[in-house]
């Protein structure tokens, strides 16, 4: 099953990436090595857990009508999960070269399938624009269902619409407005429920926020 | 001529002093501990221990130090975090001894001393420092100015945890140690639930549910042994993700839980796992003490943090983060 061909593509602090071949397919091997470091029980736990939920959790949003990467295999034994490889630069990285008009279409998109993933209880838990990858024709795609999980709370929705504002601010100030706007209304079209709930939950944890002043001053 | 500081800690269950000068020499270090006579700590009998006991502490300090109070360059108290009463009697102290001999009075945020003493002591400049005592889980970055908190706990503090876990099932005070040596005798690891939730943890319901695992009968040494390897897993995992976001190549462990065997063990194995160097404040610094407030106090008399004694309010959540680190800034 090895292939000698496997590229490894990033080590993060949890998982490495290799790009691989996995029956004619382009693909993503995802592995959570193994932490020599913590008790052999507990280390098997978090990685055969994690990775059975991270494979649950995409497929499950596929089934929702998300785009994310085909799940090929789960490997509970190396704790490896093989999904496609989607070609593409990531969202972060495609703004520059877009329209305004453009940028707006592809947040309002974007808005709609983290109204579908969330009316279906699933979390993303990392929704930045590094997660979001622009194929051609503007198709996205979401990737790194890592940190998600099944919960149908507020505030785990918050939290994802949170943390992709917090993205928009620091990354991509000069479209802020437009695009934050724009995925509002995308999720505004697609969410079962009432959307201004979770906006007011993202400024409820705004204001809680390590730095923010007007809770210091409190 | 030399800046010479006394520094006074009295946040929790210590009342320190000690001496520091401005080459980095801690010249004094004395601590008298309040023991609760059961359970955990009392606020307000630990402020009658540390009233008592601070006369003689200040003068141990100063005595060890070899020098008289007019010496001093300035004195500094830890105003913050800590409990209001043990705050509020050292507060009180330190302006009584600043107004008495006329010396400008430093305030002083306990965590940054904590940091500051181990960043001196293992001659490091841009770790990831881990935080860990019977008060305060947190994993900080210095960036911009300030030290940034990477991750925290969201409810009770790692060492609270395991001094509550020891106090209900009867091992005594302080937990720590008592948890990690029964921990050696564990055979079977049992489940307990794991929360880091991105970059924060969670210990309170790790408590509960060890305890219920107790309750139910299952043998008190493998319940010590999950409840050490979950709760310090859960750090661990925080501090590696820390180091991979950071780039950082050093980390230190600083507080009073930093003299665990256990826990600096699995903290050098996430070091290595990334290339980094593992450090950890030495045992007699590692605790609340006086010695520590001392340092912390040159490096902000240095930089002119001075506190007129009419403004100097007790700060009891005053975080890290809140504090420009102006020593640190040229």
């Amino acid at each position: 099953m090895e292939n000698e061909l496997m590229i490894l593509l990033r080590r993060g602090a949890e998982a490495c990436l290799y790009r691989d071949s996995y029956m004619g397919f382009q693909v993503i091997r995802k592995q959570r090595v193994p932490k020599p470091y913590r008790h052999a029980k507990l280390d098997e736990a978090i990685r055969t857990g994690r990775t059975l939920l991270e494979g649950r959790l995409l497929s499950d949003a596929k089934k929702s009508g998300v785009p994310t990467p085909t799940l090929f295999q789960i490997d509970t034994e190396t704790a490896t999960l093989v999904m496609e490889y989607i070609d593409g630069p990531t969202l972060r990285d495609s703004i520059a070269s877009r329209s305004k008009s453009r940028i707006a279409e592809i947040f309002e998109q974007l808005g709609g399938y983290v109204a579908e993933m969330h009316n279906d209880g699933i979390v993303h838990g990392d929704l930045t624009t590094s997660n979001v990858i622009v194929e051609k024709g503007d198709e996205l795609s979401i990737i790194d269902f890592g940190l998600g999980d099944f919960s149908s709370e507020l505030e785990a929705r918050g939290v994802d619409l949170h943390l992709l504002l917090r993205t928009l601010e620091s990354s991509h100030i000069d479209v802020l407005d437009e695009s934050w706007k724009a995925f509002q209304e995308g999720y505004r079209d697609y969410y079962n429920g009432n959307s201004d709930q979770v906006v007011e939950k993202v400024r409820e944890i705004r204001r809680r926020g390590r730095y923010v002043e007007e809770r210091r001053q409190k | 001529m030399i800046t010479r500081v006394l520094g006074i800690e009295c946040t929790a269950h210590t009342f320190g002093a000690g001496v520091a000068s401005d080459s980095g020499k801690i010249e004094s270090n004395v601590n008298d501990t309040y023991q609760p006579k059961s359970g955990g700590i009392h606020p307000r009998e630990a402020a009658q221990h540390h009233s008592d006991a601070s006369a003689l502490v200040i003068k141990k300090a100063l005595q060890e130090a070899n020098i008289s109070t007019s010496d001093l360059s300035a004195v500094a108290v830890s105003i913050g975090p800590g409990m209001g009463p043990c705050l509020r009697t050292g507060a009180t102290v330190a302006r009584a001894i600043a107004a008495y001999y006329s010396k400008p009075l430093v305030p002083v945020n306990h965590a940054i001393a904590h940091l500051e003493i181990g960043l001196l002591t293992e001659c490091l400049k841009a770790p990831v420092l881990v935080y860990v005592s019977g008060g305060n889980t947190q994993i900080i970055a210095f960036s911009s100015g300030r030290y940034r908190i990477f991750g925290e706990t969201l409810d009770i503090a790692l060492g609270n945890c395991l001094d509550v876990f020891a106090h209900e099932v009867g091992l005594g005070h302080p937990g720590v140690p008592l948890v990690e040596k029964l921990a050696e005798k564990g055979s079977h690891f049992l489940s307990l639930p794991y929360n880091v939730k991105g970059q924060d943890m969670s210990y309170s319901g790790l408590l509960t549910a060890a305890l219920a695992l107790w309750r139910k009968g299952e043998r008190l040494e493998d319940v010590a042994l999950t409840l050490r390897e979950v709760s310090y897993g859960m750090l661990c995992e925080v501090v590696e993700r820390a180091v991979a976001q950071t780039g950082k190549t050093e980390i230190l462990l600083i507080g009073g839980v930093a003299k665990s065997r256990r826990l600096q063990e699995m903290l050098s194995g996430v070091a290595e796992q990334h290339g980094a160097t593992f450090h950890f404040v030495p045992p007699e610094l590692a605790g609340d003490n006086g010695g520590m407030i001392a340092w912390a106090g040159v490096l902000a008399y240095r930089s002119g943090m001075t506190v007129e004694i009419e403004k100097s309010i007790i700060r009891p959540r005053w975080r890290a983060d809140q504090v420009p680190a102006r020593w640190r800034m040229s």
